[in-house]
């Protein structure tokens, strides 16, 4: 889509530096341990030695008396401290207050029951070992199957049983249609816990105002979340609240909803009138922050002899661990309803359910669902494929949604608003180089490393739907962004967002789009962000790849909004007709300068005044145009129209060591449609960095427990990322097809190198070692993959 | 009993540096808190994400695992230091033109790490993808997926 006219300075498109950069190099980047006050406490948990227990005591009396400690809290003693409600809050929902401290019952290996607050935090860590708790332990369930038990013992007495949240989804018959299916393809696919891990810990830095109110620094994606949630906890109206982000060190979807810690930080500062301070140690991240994944999905489709899908029944079910949390089922109903992907499915039934277990908390990570449902598919596509003869990419062709079909409603309602499907996929495969990879693969089948090659496809949720839809999925919150654009008397702008800046380039990419709109160069635009002061607010959190989506349509009808108040005040000054001037990109007259923005007559382009100018006059206001208000601003509201799908195909090749089972990824091919693209260099870091998590998840990492519940992972000496060495060069195919529901066309790319790699990898791994042992688990580590080659060679 | 303070004095970003610290002090920590020094982060605070890495004598070193008192007699450079460097500035400029940096959280430790590389003798072809990537293994990235970081380093070697 095209911008009303090209101005000459047009940024949009091009790998515009990013912002913020130049302070990370040079070491001034603020995160929030670099956040000093004088007088700060620091503040420490005791936390659960056991999965499950109830609490018959808690003595703090040794702690308290710990020189240096300052105070020490259960939750009896925070009258004034409240818990906080999901987010996600679907019809039939169970519910279970979010406490920043454990009440009654313990529930998870690490969950907090006590906090110490000292004068510094090796005090408060060694006080907070000496609370002393007295338990009477229960028996505790560590997976879904054992919660799911007829005879299971209740997380929560009160519930009928251990399942927080269902949803369902029926369209058709699809028993009917799976009795009468040339081929039914019946498997479960696993996608293990693993841990967001963002380098960045979270951190909370309160700070009492002086006046009954709380600055609070956090770590997060959602300011104006947290405020709402610290304010509700705490029964302060939110005027007394205000959220600073500082520099953000990943998030991932870690950090895009508010913790009760946050509000249990603000309520020790109100009580003790002084700074408290929480920094998440590294150990403690793997109990005290969500995880992701751990969702399995047992699958049945049914196939008619050419390939084309009759029926999908589907159950998704989530370990949400001991907490609803803020996400609830969410992950599980976003997987669900993305789970046809870009297919025409005809009869379809989805059950998505979250169960909960006595281990730490799920929550949302980059995919939200996505990956665990994708797997599963794109899994049973290949499965298909091997049985009836035909390619992976022929029977994936067969049943893809053409672009004459679009907008489509797929089975689950989930509407795909453009894109070519089939198109995509050829030119990634093409670009692959695919069919002389897949005879390359065959003529290593008995050599000591074995090769393969898999493919996956992926449809990707962005941008949000209207915020009425949100209420209608369950969602606590709206969908849309508030922002305020201000141009300044030198004639700058500033854009005030409610988007955070976490590293993905959020800031230059709204700056390129008011650039654009305004027909001014890039540099004489900032973005201000990462502050609830600011007039501006995200009612969703950074979060679900709507940045530059919502946030950039925002920009968009801001820009648009303060160009009408340009065109009066440049008709103003040139003595014409609002509607003889146009706005444009100029030349100062006579002069090599760079262009400038101006407002000229249609009719003589060489009348025009300089928007600078235009600008001092605003601010002057001596002489100003009827019914204009002083200054140049403004504030609007943006309310996303629907979903924006992304889509893409993913190519990969893959060695395995036929003696270790050992995988290495050997390239990759990516082709992805995100619609416009505004920077380039922002979206293939979104990309890559994206793939590497998922690369992460499929053959390495992995949050597991022991038999009594206790994390077996604490450390990233035991919790493996994936270094440069693990990631393979990244090829990407772009294609461009507009969103024609956003104004700018953008559709999101924040997690779709996350969705369909798991499947293309698992796809590869199995076509190298043959299809005796059907691969259905993640992660792939070296120890499965030598077991599923032991055992099919033992067939 | 307090135990004895330890006398340590190195070469910080070319100046002079002599502080007393317990025996036990962390070199991130004197770092960090004492001097000033922020651009040194702590990922994992066990060595193993490489975040606190620094140039110690041209090497670049875990801060976390080191004692203050290791480092006496050292010359360190933080990234605070290396704007006043034309080979580590040209290293800055290079993550800030090609997009090195998401976050930002490991960019310390992984400029050090690029740094130490491009200076390393012992490498034939600095501009070797696959050497590269075995260099940057020493740092943990979440946000990038090493690609344009490893383009970046290629160019850099193709420069020198």
């Amino acid at each position: 889509m095209d911008a009303p006219t090209a101005p000459s300075c047009r940024s949009t498109g091009t790998s515009v530096r990013r912002r913020g950069l130049a302070r990370i190099v040079a070491g001034k980047a603020a995160y929030v341990p670099d956040q000093h006050l004088p007088g700060t406490l620091d503040v420490a948990f005791a936390r659960s030695p056991v999965a499950h227990a109830h609490i018959r005591s808690i003595d703090i009396g040794r702690a308290a008396a710990l020189p240096g400690v300052v105070a020490v809290r259960t939750m009896r003693d925070l009258p004034g401290l409240g818990s906080l409600s999901s987010t996600w809050e679907v019809a039939g929902q169970r519910h279970c207050p979010e406490h920043a401290l454990a009440t009654d019952r313990l529930r998870h290996v690490g969950q907090a029951f006590a906090v110490v607050v000292a004068n510094d935090r090796a005090t408060a860590e060694r006080a907070a070992a000496l609370v002393e708790i007295d338990l009477e332990p229960l028996p505790a369930l560590l997976s879904v199957d054992a919660a799911l038990e007829p005879d299971a013992p209740r997380l929560y007495p009160d519930w009928p049983d251990n399942e927080a949240a269902r949803a369902e989804w029926l369209v058709g018959d699809p028993d009917a249609a799976l009795d009468g299916a040339a081929l039914v393809v019946e498997e479960s696919f696993t996608s293990q816990r693993v841990h967001p891990l963002s380098l960045e810990t979270r951190g909370i830095l309160a700070a009492p105002d002086g006046e009954g109110g709380v600055t609070l620094w956090v770590s997060t994606q959602a300011p104006h979340q947290v405020k709402m949630a610290v304010a509700s906890a705490l029964g302060l109206p939110e005027h007394r609240l205000r959220v600073i982000v500082p520099n953000v060190g990943g998030g991932f979807g870690m950090k895009a909803y508010p913790h009760a810690d946050e509000a249990l930080l603000a309520r020790l500062a109100l009580d003790l009138g002084r700074p408290v301070r929480w920094i998440e140690d590294r150990r403690e991240s793997f109990v005290s922050s969500a995880m992701g994944r751990d969702q399995r999905v047992d699958l049945r489709v049914g196939f008619d002899a050419t390939g084309r899908i009759l029926a999908l029944d589907g159950v998704v079910t989530l370990d949400k661990g001991a907490l609803i949390g803020q996400s609830s089922l969410g992950t599980a109903w976003v997987g669900a309803a993305f789970l046809p992907g870009g297919y025409a499915i005809p009869a379809v039934r989805i059950i998505a359910r979250a169960i909960v277990t006595n281990t730490p908390q799920t929550g949302a990570y980059r995919g939200y669902g996505q990956p665990e449902t994708n797997l599963a598919l794109e899994r049973t596509l290949d499965i298909a494929a091997d049985r009836l003869g035909i390619s992976p990419a022929e029977i994936r062709q067969r049943n893809f949604i053409v672009p004459a079909q679009m907008p489509h409603m797929i089975a689950t309602g989930v509407t795909l608003d453009s894109g070519d499907y089939p198109r995509l996929l050829d030119m990634t495969l093409e670009r692959f180089g695919y069919e002389e990879a897949r005879a390359r693969c065959a003529a290593a089948a008995a050599s000591p490393v074995r090769r393969g090659v898999g493919i996956a496809c992926y449809i990707e949720t962005s941008n949000m739907a209207p915020s009425a839809a949100a209420a209608y999925l369950g969602i606590r919150a709206g969908s849309f962004d508030l922002l305020t654009i201000r141009m300044e008397p030198t004639g700058h702008v500033r854009i005030d967002t409610g988007q955070t800046e976490l590293g993905q380039g959020i800031s230059i990419t709204l700056a390129q789009l008011c650039a654009d709109e305004l027909m001014m160069p890039v540099e004489d635009v900032v973005v201000a962000h990462g502050d609830t002061a600011l007039p501006a607010f995200t009612s969703y959190g950074t979060a679900g790849s709507a940045g530059a989506g919502v946030g950039g349509a925002a920009v968009i009808k801001g820009a648009a909004r303060l160009r009408d108040k340009l065109l009066l005040w440049g008709a103003h000054l040139l003595q014409l007709d609002a509607a003889a001037v146009e706005l444009a990109s100029a030349r100062p007259l006579g002069d090599e300068g760079a262009p400038r923005a101006v407002v000229r007559d249609k009719a003589d382009p060489g009348r025009q005044v300089a928007v600078s100018e235009i600008a001092r006059a605003a601010y002057f206001f001596h002489s100003a145009p009827d019914g204009v208000d002083p200054g140049l601003e403004a504030s609007v509201g943006y309310d996303p129209p629907g979903f924006a799908i992304s889509y893409g195909a993913v190519a990969v090749e893959v060695a395995v060591d036929a003696e270790t089972g050992k995988v290495a990824i050997e390239r990759m091919t990516f082709g992805h449609d995100c619609g416009r693209v505004i920077n380039p260099a922002i979206v293939e870091g979104q990309i890559s960095g994206a793939v590497a998590q998922a690369i992460g998840a499929t053959l390495y990492e992995a949050a597991r427990y022991d038999e009594e519940g206790r994390p077996l992972s604490t450390s990233l000496m035991d919790y493996m990322l994936p270094l440069a060495a693990d990631v393979p060069p990244i090829d990407l195919v772009h294609l461009e097809t507009p969103s024609p529901l956003y104004p700018h066309g953008v559709k999101g790319v924040g997690e779709s190198g996350t969705i369909a790699v798991p499947a293309a990898i698992m796809n590869a791994v199995q076509h190298a070692i043959g299809t005796g042992t059907t691969l259905t688990a993640l992660p792939l580590s070296a120890e499965r993959v030598w077991e599923a080659m032991r055992t099919t060679a033992q067939i | 009993m307090q135990p004895t303070p330890a006398s340590v004095s190195f070469d910080l970003n070319g100046a002079a540096v002599s502080e007393q610290v317990p025996p036990a002090t962390l070199l991130a920590a004197l770092l960090r808190d004492r001097l000033g020094m922020k651009s040194v982060r702590l990922g994992c605070g066990e060595g193993v994400c490489g975040s606190c890495s620094i140039l110690v004598d041209g090497r670049s070193m875990r801060s976390c695992l080191m004692l203050a008192a290791q480092a006496d007699g050292t010359s360190i450079t933080t990234v605070e230091g290396y704007a006043a460097r034309p080979d580590l500035a040209t290293v800055q400029a290079a993550f800030v033109e090609g997009f090195g940096a998401q976050c930002g959280f490991c960019t310390s430790g992984m400029m050090a790490t690029v740094a130490e590389y491009l200076a390393d003798g012992s490498v034939s072809d600095h501009g070797d993808p696959v050497t590269i990537r075995s260099a940057l293994n020493a740092v943990a990235c979440r946000c990038t997926g090493y690609q344009q970081i490893v383009r970046l380093v290629a160019g850099l070697a193709g420069e020198r």
